[in-house]
């Protein structure tokens, strides 16, 4: 077969949601817990589509849906971006099966390819599921027009191509740059941070420095905004204008760079990944070494470990902590009583903000859920773990503690901030003080529990259990659908949306820990 | 005789509702015992360890460790086990060292008994200067070695190791002998599988003969091999049960 890569990256994609496993397994049991984690993706995308299209109905209501095909692709592009930068190229390295697949008759371009179709699959499926359901709305609303349907669509199609390929050479770099320190996981851990956090703070400050443009006019203002938030989208923006020439541009730049990023990135293969691999020789075992604390301390202090041990996990899994944290100090530099008097809202509407600023920590700290992952990351060696003498109770809170630590600390650091900021009332700080960490439990522990129901312990490289499995997208989504649910919410109900949403969290998180008794955990 | 370690009962699993695994297996370790556990592969070996260890659910029957039910409290059974899978797939990212610490902190080793173990069992398997090392840059014989010092770490009244001659030097597979044999003495049990026929033949007090799932021949070596060795009997047996 000429295309080696098409049967690889068929490979990888049947060991996604464990579909091919469910197909082929004559357990029962296997096609339930499957068919529910799809059923339960199924139901938050179809939430996420239904606020997609209220968005996309108030844009043409607003006469303003024909800037919805460029605004909705820059938008994914960067989105693309981001989510590329957290997932590093971590899946084209050190991978479980490297030897097995370096061992067979394919060229290092096909390993590649075939690696990142994968990531390309997951990108474009994100990129349709936002951009069709606002090409119907428009199209309902305004009229139906053949070219802009192909037009958005085949930007859709190569629009993640170019932040992939800029994402993926950034990591692969710093992990070239770092592969030979002795702390290298911690350092890319790091760098890969500073790099995901500047990265959101320049395209945040980039993409709202359109507000201040205000005397030009709309459609100017919207390509403006579109350059400002993608750049190469305005390319998609001028198609529709009239010049065709531009999506002829905007295709043959994505596929040349996608070209030339797998050249350049197939050339330092293998060098890069030896030096992954190659473990240091470690310090010198002395007697002191050995120390004693608790069980229940013991394991906090592995799932920490191992947390801060791998960077894909590292990131992956605190993205949303890393927001919150970007939030917090860009809180700092905003003239917050300026830009209530600008937005003109009303005394008991900018007290209600408190309470919206909520579903903001609910969207960011819910995305940052590492134990709907930690327990699928036991993979092999998970027998390991079972075999020890304590309850699944002990290990499932233990793997829910760093998530629970970490995201109170920053949604804490970001309340206080944003509570002197908007000057709450101390119904307002209680309420914030209190509902973090009782947010911060329950997600922590639904988790868990997600990741008891739908374990993945047959992936080749951390990546797919701790971003592409059900439980962390049931967890990354269902997080943002209720945040953004909050925030509108909150605007309206103000304290009672929050006081509803700590009772939940006390309730759901009584049921968990009392679910966990009855929890056995078997290989 | 010496007392029952470990009673497994009529015990039957089944993999997909179809493939039955281990069928109506029945056998007993007692202190003192080194039990070796031996059948083709695939004939269910594998499974009937990690049943009695607790990780892995079966069908119908008992297990019992030292008079309690692994089904019941599970907890209870496995502290005061150890088991050693074939291919002890450690945690590359702990070094040796955090592992072990690991380890006795979940099985609740006092630090001195566990500095003196450590000491005792890294200086016996030469592994003592590797121990500040990433289990990730161990070799495969490293970490089964550092596995089996893991084990040893709280003394536990019934070793259950799959295969734990694989990758060991000549040296250290002595030494784990030695060690074997000093834990039965002093009360401990054994329960293995292994291929090596010789070892099973020279180690062993007792073995049990598997195939496909159920037990064809098992008690002492004496009375299971009679006058021949062990391969003859194994080949034997094997021969008769699939008439």
């Amino acid at each position: 077969m000429k295309n080696k890569w098409l049967p690889m990256t068929k490979i990888q994609l049947m060991g996604l949601f464990g579909i091919n496993k469910a197909k082929n397994s004559a357990d029962p049991a296997i096609k339930r817990k499957t068919a529910g984690g799809l059923a339960a993706l199924a139901i938050v995308g179809a939430v996420m589509i239904f606020y997609i299209v209220l968005i996309a109905v108030s844009f043409c209501k607003q006469g303003i849906g024909q800037h919805l095909p460029a605004l909705t692709i820059a938008l994914t592009s960067l989105i693309t971006l981001l989510f590329s930068l957290l997932y590093g190229c971590s899946s084209l390295f050190a991978m479980k099966d490297y030897d097995l697949v370096m061992s067979m008759p394919v060229t290092k371009r096909d390993i590649l390819i075939s690696r990142l179709l994968c990531s390309y699959i997951a990108n474009l499926a994100f990129a349709l599921g936002v951009t069709l359901p606002c090409l119907v709305v428009l199209f309902a609303m305004d009229g139906f027009s053949a070219a802009v349907l192909a037009v958005t669509l085949v930007g859709a199609v190569f629009a993640p191509l170019v932040p992939m390929a800029i994402a993926t050479l950034i990591s692969a770099l710093l992990t070239a740059l770092t592969a030979g320190f002795k702390y290298k996981n911690l350092l890319q851990s790091l760098l890969g941070i500073i790099v995901f956090a500047g990265a959101m703070v320049a395209s945040f400050s980039i993409s709202f420095s359109a507000n201040a443009e205000q005397q030009i006019d709309m459609n100017a203002m919207f390509r403006l905004l579109v350059m400002n938030i993608y750049p190469p989208a305005l390319l998609i923006e001028m198609t529709l204008d009239g010049a065709i020439w531009a999506i002829f541009v905007f295709i043959g730049a994505s596929a040349l760079i996608a070209a030339l990023f797998i050249l350049i990135l197939s050339l330092g293969y293998r060098k890069i990944h030896d030096a992954l691999t190659a473990k240091s020789a470690g310090s010198k075992y002395n007697a002191e070494k050995i120390r004693a604390s608790s069980a229940f301390a013991a394991l906090v202090r592995r799932e920490f470990k191992r947390l801060f041990t791998c960077s894909a996990y590292l990131l992956n899994s605190l993205s949303g902590t890393l927001l919150l944290l970007v939030a917090g100090i860009a809180l700092l530099f905003v003239d917050v009583p300026s830009a209530l008097a600008q937005m003109q809202l009303l005394t008991d509407q900018t007290a209600r903000l408190v309470y919206a600023g909520f579903g903001i920590l609910i969207f960011c700290a819910g995305m940052s859920c590492p134990s709907a992952s930690a327990l699928s990351l036991e993979g092999s060696s998970r027998g390991q773990l079972f075999v020890l003498p304590l309850s699944a109770r002990k290990i499932l809170a233990a793997k829910a503690m760093p998530g629970f630590l970490i995201n109170t600390a920053a949604g804490w650091f970001t309340s206080v901030i944003f509570a002197v900021k908007i000057g709450a009332g101390p119904l307002g700080w209680i309420t914030l003080l209190v509902s973090v960490p009782l947010f911060c439990a329950f997600s922590a522990l639904f988790g868990s529990f997600l990741n008891v129901k739908f374990p993945k312990y047959d992936w080749t490289n951390e990546i797919q259990a701790v971003k592409q499995s059900i439980p962390v997208m049931i967890a990354v989504f269902g997080s943002m659908v209720l945040g953004f649910a909050v925030i509108l919410l909150g605007l309206f109900l103000g304290f009672w949306i929050v006081l509803a949403a700590d009772i939940l969290c006390i309730v759901c998180s009584a049921a968990f820990w009392l679910h966990f008794k009855r929890v056995k955990l078997f290989v | 005789m010496n007392k029952t370690v470990l009673r497994i009962e009529h015990l039957t699993k089944t993999y997909a509702k179809t493939k039955r695994a281990v069928d109506d297996l029945s056998l007993d370790v007692c202190a003192g015992d080194i039990y070796g556990f031996i059948g083709q592969n695939g004939a269910g070996k594998t499974t009937t360890l990690r049943a009695v260890t607790g990780i892995l659910p079966f069908d119908s029957g008992r297990i019992e460790i030292d008079g309690i039910s692994v089904q019941d409290d599970p907890v209870a059974c496995k502290s005061m086990i150890a088991y050693i899978p074939d291919n002890p797939d450690l945690y590359d990212y702990l070094t040796g060292i955090q592992y072990l610490n690991y380890i006795g902190d979940i099985f609740g080793v006092e630090k001195e008994i566990r500095r003196e173990r450590i000491e005792k069992y890294a200086e016996m398997f030469r592994i003592k200067g590797d121990l500040g090392s990433l289990i990730g840059a161990y070799s495969h014989g490293m970490k089964q070695k550092l596995a089996i010092i893991s084990a040893l770490l709280h003394a536990p009244k019934l070793m259950i190791l799959d295969e734990p001659f694989v990758g060991l030097d000549p040296e250290a597979a002595f030494k784990i002998k030695q060690v074997f044999r000093e834990m039965c003495e002093n009360g401990s049990a054994i329960f293995f599988s292994t291929h090596v026929l010789d070892v099973a033949e020279k180690l062993c007090n007792k073995i049990a003969i598997i195939k496909n799932g159920k037990l064809i021949a098992c008690g002492d070596i004496e009375s299971v091999r009679g006058n021949e060795s062990l391969e003859d009997v194994f080949m034997e047996v094997l021969e008769s049960h699939e008439k």
